[in-house]
């Protein structure tokens, strides 16, 4: 655990409780998107990631802890999906839901109804809702994820139903998806921000600082922007 | 945009400019701030909406130390700039973000705060990013004082008397060294504050906490000078007062951000570009806009004579300025300028013989007297990002290259195997978690590259796909080639937003940070640009605007 001078996180943690700290949305899209570059990912996919996180704490759900719990293991190359005999599949292991994510999201035009994409183990399914909540609103269609008999429903409005946590951060074995449409209303959380395990925010700043360049002599005289005075 | 295509105007189609010729560097970093300025935007809301004005607490000591509350108070809601004045030993100041201590510190409070909010903001607002702040809050910021003028002036009014004018020519007391918002250091995020009317347009919240700010730096200026001088003191004369703004010292920090935010930026270029498609469509001048045309360039000319800068290339910039609006005014004043069919037009084609500086004053000064032709435009200036984030996985391979080959042409000519071409890597620098700008071929750490070399990773993208069927879906592309996944949502983006991208080399020998800082603090609606290098500048912000005091009757 950091100590409060830890140059890897943006500023002093605050006193909100024991063990937690309370940050802003998009303090966390930042955060995810610094971190998952840091752990490996191309650009565009720790793009994915923040926004993922982001996502699933601004509908109460625990993006961050998530998040931290996938970088810990994956470098954005294990657990890619690739398509064996129809199912994704990862080449040894389990699937990374932010690339499974990002793939099922990339393939989601071509679903058509009583058609399904089915994958194989996939860690930390709770990720995979935000890019399925994406796909539904833009494409306009209802979907449903069957993980393992457990349903996730999405409309184009946005996360209409899911079943517990415990199911959602634990890993599934297989899992399908299909443009299938659950009853219900959509759940809408209205919150701003979310409190976040001390320990969980510092391991995510400790990845996000693996994308900073040290200072050198040379370049804190330069990086900024040599200059004149700038007490007159 | 959406909203743009109902527009009152459709004659104006004929008269827009082309992103090629407007999303260059050169051109960008010659802008001016306009009618459609952030601060312009949002003085006009409060004047309409008949805000009210109230400085709620003065609790400021003998040395200057202490606290204060500037309230506006709206249709529906309230917002406080708490204000901390510190006594800052002169050693201690610097602009650079670099700094921990500030001769003033700021927080923009949602709605009005009680004794408990002040105590908490007081425990952590004075660290800046060393504190915390929570979702009651929508900014942070700080200032230092100019400090020959802000000593010139409580000297002179301890006096009884007004600071010399020639002194005034700084522009302002003190200046902000950084101003953030949209959930940073723990501040509400911009989707709290979106759904509202008063803040969904870009920056209303920063753009209030500056505007407060200025009052500020006014009053504990003329509260040193009481406690100096007692009861000889004088107060500010508002005509002196006016002239006063905020200063700001921009550096690194926000040259990204044009960058990073593709769909906002062709928002606030599309608005722009489309008053003046409108002004130029217009068949004919009215004499209230000849007047207005004119006074503008007058405003403008007077400006620029007391603009000042010691950087050369803002030297040679505001040499051709001068001319350029000497020669503007005469042209006002012949008789047959204004007889013409399409006068604003001719006018403007006319114009294309000024220099960049000239050309975008002219863009202003033809804006100025159109409000009522061009303000709706402003409603078009925010942006849910959000929509546009998804990537389009069923667009086919050919489609895409369609993209890069129409949207990146200028990307496809660039030679980046060439030193100079890629002479430059964006990173975030560990000491300060701040964007910075390195020497890719003599400093360590390109590996550790920002995602903001748009042509050369353009070009990469467009090598990738070469050899690629046509009719393969980018999700196939993708997932072979995750690599490409940023660049091909910039391209999706840029195929539906036209001024989404910069068309230059981002990473090139020659590239000048400060054209993205001009670009984007001209928005801001900020004047007075004096680059300090390439790679920071000074500003002032409501400079001869009103004051809250003025704009705003009492609750």
């Amino acid at each position: 655990m950091a100590n409060e001078s830890d140059p890897t996180i943006q500023s002093p943690l605050p006193p909100t409780g024991p063990g937690a700290v309370t940050v802003s949305f998009s303090e966390i899209d930042a955060m995810g998107r610094k971190a998952a570059r840091g752990a490996g990912y191309a650009w565009g996919l720790a793009e994915e990631a923040g926004r993922a996180a982001r996502w699933l704490s601004a509908h109460g759900l625990p993006g961050v802890v998530a998040l931290a719990r996938v970088l810990r293991e994956s470098d954005g190359r294990t657990g890619a999906p690739r398509l064996e005999a129809g199912v994704w599949q990862a080449s040894g292991g389990a699937l990374c839901p932010i690339q499974l994510g990002a793939a099922l999201s990339d393939y989601a035009g071509g679903l058509v109804p009583g058609m399904r994409e089915e994958a194989g183990a996939v860690r930390v399914p709770l990720l995979l809702l935000p890019f399925l909540a994406w796909s539904a609103q833009a494409l306009r269609v209802h979907m449903s994820l069957d993980l393992e008999g457990e349903r996730v429903f999405v409309s184009p409005e946005g996360l209409v139903d899911r079943p517990g946590l415990a199911v959602l951060m634990e890993p599934a074995r297989r899992l399908s998806l299909s443009l299938e449409a659950g009853s219900g209303e959509v759940r809408i959380a209205d919150r701003s921000g979310e409190q976040v395990p001390r320990a969980v925010w510092v391991e995510l700043g400790l990845l996000a600082a693996r994308t900073y360049v040290p200072a050198s002599d040379a370049s804190r005289l330069s990086g900024a922007g040599a200059g004149t005075l700038d007490n007159d | 945009m959406t909203r743009a295509s109902t527009h009152p105007c459709p004659e104006a189609a004929a008269y827009r400019r082309k992103p090629e010729e407007v999303m260059r560097l050169a051109r960008m970093g010659s802008f001016h701030p306009t009618r459609l300025s952030f601060m312009r935007q949002l003085l006009r809301r409060l004047e309409r909406e008949d805000w009210r004005f109230e400085r709620r607490a003065w609790e400021v000591d003998e040395s200057g130390v202490g606290h204060a509350l500037y309230c506006v108070h709206g249709v529906e809601r309230s917002y406080t700039l708490v204000t901390f004045a510190h006594d800052l030993p002169d050693e201690m100041r610097s602009d650079r973000v670099i700094a921990t201590a500030w001769d003033a510190t700021f927080t923009l409070f949602d709605g009005v705060p009680e004794a408990a909010d002040i105590e908490r903001l007081r425990q952590n607002v004075p660290l800046q990013e060393a504190g915390r702040v929570s979702a009651r809050e929508l900014s942070l910021s700080r200032a230092n004082r100019s400090v020959r003028l802000f000593d010139h002036v409580v000297d002179r009014l301890a006096e009884g008397r007004q600071p010399d004018a020639e002194m005034l020519k700084t522009g302002y007391l003190m200046r902000t060294t950084a101003v953030y918002g949209s959930g940073k250091f723990g501040a509400a995020d911009r989707d709290v504050i979106a759904g509202r009317e008063e803040l969904s347009g870009p920056f209303q919240a920063e753009m209030l906490s500056v505007w407060l700010t200025r009052a500020f730096t006014v009053d504990v200026v003329e509260h040193l000078a009481r406690m100096k001088g007692g009861e000889k003191a004088a107060r500010l004369e508002p005509d002196l007062r006016r002239r006063l703004g905020v200063g700001n010292s921009t550096g690194l920090g926000m040259a990204p951000f044009l960058v990073n935010h593709p769909v906002l930026i062709n928002n606030w270029m599309l608005a722009r570009e489309e008053a003046l498609a409108r002004v130029r469509a217009q068949e004919a001048a009215g004499p209230v806009e000849i007047a207005g045309f004119r006074a503008a360039l007058a405003a403008a000319a007077e400006n620029a004579k007391i603009w000042d800068s010691a950087h050369p290339l803002q030297v040679a910039k505001l040499a051709d300025l001068r001319a350029d609006l000497a020669s503007l005014r005469a042209w006002a004043e012949e008789d047959t300028l204004f007889a013409v069919d399409h006068p604003w037009d001719a006018l403007w084609q006319r114009g294309k013989a000024l220099s960049l500086e000239g050309q975008e004053a002219l863009l202003a000064a033809m804006l100025e007297p159109h409000g009522d032709l061009i303000e709706g435009l402003g409603d078009c200036m925010d942006a849910d990002e959000g929509a546009f984030f998804r990537i389009d996985g069923t667009m086919p391979a050919g489609a895409l290259m369609e993209i890069l080959s129409e949207q990146y042409q200028w990307a496809m000519e660039i030679d980046y195997a060439a030193p100079e071409q890629s002479a430059r890597f964006w990173y975030v620098s560990e000491e300060k978690l701040e964007p910075r700008l390195g020497e890719r071929h003599e400093e360590d750490g390109a590996a550790l590259e920002q995602p903001l070399a748009t042509g050369r990773d353009a070009q990469a993208l467009a090598r990738a796909l070469e050899g690629r069927e046509a009719e393969e879906p980018v999700a196939a592309f993708l997932l072979e080639r995750p690599e490409h996944r940023h660049m091909v949502r910039r391209a999706q983006i840029a195929a539906r937003h036209p001024f989404a991208e910069i068309r230059d080399n981002l990473i090139g020998a020659e590239m000048l940070p400060i054209d993205l800082l001009r670009c984007k603090l001209s928005f801001f609606g900020a004047s007075r640009f004096d680059p300090r290098s390439d790679r920071w500048v000074r500003i002032c912000m409501y400079q001869d605007a009103p004051y809250p005091d003025e704009l705003l009757a009492a609750p």
